[in-house]
C-alpha cells in the first residue's frame, strides 16, 4: 500500500544560512525520524552541509537533488539560487510497508526522481521572487519572512505536492 | 466620439506611438520611491499620501502634452462623461496599457469611480504590517495627482483620491473624482 508521496516541509534558507521561512505542515510525524520540532532543525541544519560540501563541485545548475534520506518515508531535497538563497524540501513518500517501491524502480527515494522536483523548486523561486520584489521587504532582516501572501503560495505548493507523480 | 472608438484609439497610440518600458522596472522603481518615502517621512503615511499626490501631480503637468501630442484628440470633450471615457480608455490604455472600468456616477455627472482591476504600480506589494499603513497609505496616490494635474491644465479642476484599495484588503481598487470646478481662460489681474 503505498499513498501518494507528498510534500510536508518546505524550507527557505538565507546566504548566511539564517532561515528566512519553514513551512511546516504536519511534522513533527509519528512514526518517523522526525517526532520533535527541533528534530526538523536539526535536520535543516545538517542539510545545510550538504548543500556545502557539493557547493564546489556545482556547475551553474541549482538542483542539488537528493541531499540525503532521512528514512525510509522521509527524504531532503535541494536547490541553491546563485544567490546563496537555499530552498529544502522535505518529501514524505508515504511508504506504509516495503512494497511501496514503486514501478518507477530504485530503492529508497528511488520513487521520486530528481528532476520530479524541479517544477517545486522552480515555483518556490517564483514565489520567493514575488516576495523579494515587495517594496517594503527589508533585504537586512534577520528576522523570518512574516507575509500572508508567501505563507498561502507556499502552502499552496506543498498541498499540490509533486506533479506527476502519484 | 464614440466610446468604441476610444478604445480603438487607445489601443492603437499603445501599440504604435507608446515607447514601453519592462513592467517590473517600472513596479520597483515606484515600489522604491513610496517605500523611501515610507522610511524618510518615519512612517507618517498622510504625508507620504500627499507627497506621492504631489509628484504625481507634477507629472500630470507635463504628462497632458505628451498625450494630446500622441492622441490628436481633435474635439474637446463635451462634457465630464465623456473626459471620463477618455481618461480610462485614451489616457490610461496608453500609459499603463491598462483600462479602468467607469461606475459610480453621481446622479450630477460630476463624480464618478474609476475601478482599477490591475493596477501595474502595485504588483508584489504587500503593505508594511506596523498597524497603520494599511489604514493610512494609498499606495498608488500619485495616480490621483497625475489625473488632478493634467485636468488642470485643460482647464478642469477635480478632486481625485482613492477610496479603496485591494492592498489594504479592500476588494476592489476605487478612485473617486469630482470636478469642481471648469477653469475660466482667466486674465492677469492687471492685464490692460
Amino acid at each position: 500500500m503505498a499513498s501518494a508521496p507528498s510534500i510536508p516541509v518546505i524550507a527557505v534558507i538565507g546566504k548566511q544560512n539564517n532561515p528566512i521561512y519553514i513551512h511546516n505542515s504536519r511534522l513533527p510525524l509519528p512514526s518517523t525520524s522526525l517526532t520533535t520540532s527541533l528534530d526538523l532543525h536539526l535536520l535543516l541544519h545538517s542539510t545545510l552541509d550538504v548543500f556545502d560540501a557539493r557547493l564546489p563541485q556545482k556547475t551553474a545548475d541549482q538542483d542539488f537533488g537528493l541531499l540525503f534520506a532521512i528514512d525510509e518515508r522521509l527524504a531532503a531535497y535541494g536547490w541553491m539560487t546563485n544567490t546563496g538563497i537555499k530552498f529544502v524540501v522535505i518529501v514524505d513518500q508515504g511508504f506504509s510497508g516495503s512494497s511501496g517501491l514503486s514501478s518507477r524502480g530504485g530503492g529508497l527515494g528511488g520513487a521520486i526522481r530528481d528532476a520530479d522536483l524541479k517544477p517545486v523548486f522552480k515555483s518556490i523561486h517564483t514565489e520567493y521572487i514575488k516576495l523579494i520584489s515587495n517594496p517594503f521587504f527589508d533585504h537586512e532582516s534577520t528576522e523570518m519572512v512574516k507575509s500572508n501572501k508567501f505563507s498561502k503560495a507556499i502552502a499552496k505548493i506543498a498541498e499540490a505536492g509533486i506533479p506527476g507523480v502519484y | 466620439m464614440s466610446s468604441t472608438s476610444r478604445a480603438r484609439l487607445g489601443e492603437e497610440v499603445w501599440k504604435t506611438r507608446t515607447d514601453k518600458i519592462n513592467a517590473e522596472l517600472v513596479t520597483l522603481t515606484y515600489g522604491s520611491v513610496v517605500a523611501q518615502l515610507c522610511k524618510d517621512l518615519d512612517g507618517d503615511y498622510a504625508e507620504v499620501n500627499k507627497q506621492l499626490d504631489k509628484m504625481g501631480y507634477n507629472i500630470g503637468l507635463r504628462l497632458i502634452e505628451d498625450f494630446l501630442a500622441k492622441s490628436n484628440m481633435q474635439q474637446k470633450c463635451a462634457n465630464f462623461r465623456d473626459t471620463a471615457d477618455v481618461i480610462s480608455k485614451v489616457g490610461f490604455k496608453m500609459f499603463l496599457n491598462i483600462t479602468p472600468t467607469i461606475a459610480n456616477w453621481s446622479s450630477d455627472s460630476k463624480q464618478f469611480s474609476l475601478m482599477f482591476d490591475e493596477n501595474p504600480l502595485a504588483d508584489f506589494v504587500e503593505l508594511p504590517d506596523d498597524g497603520k499603513a494599511q489604514a493610512e497609505l494609498w499606495y498608488s496616490n500619485m495616480l490621483c495627482g497625475v489625473i488632478r494635474g493634467a485636468l488642470e491644465m485643460v482647464q478642469m479642476q477635480v478632486d481625485a483620491h482613492f477610496v479603496n484599495d485591494v492592498l489594504r484588503g479592500h476588494d476592489t481598487t476605487e478612485m473617486r473624482i469630482s470636478l469642481v470646478r471648469y477653469i475660466d481662460d482667466e486674465m492677469p489681474a492687471d492685464d490692460e
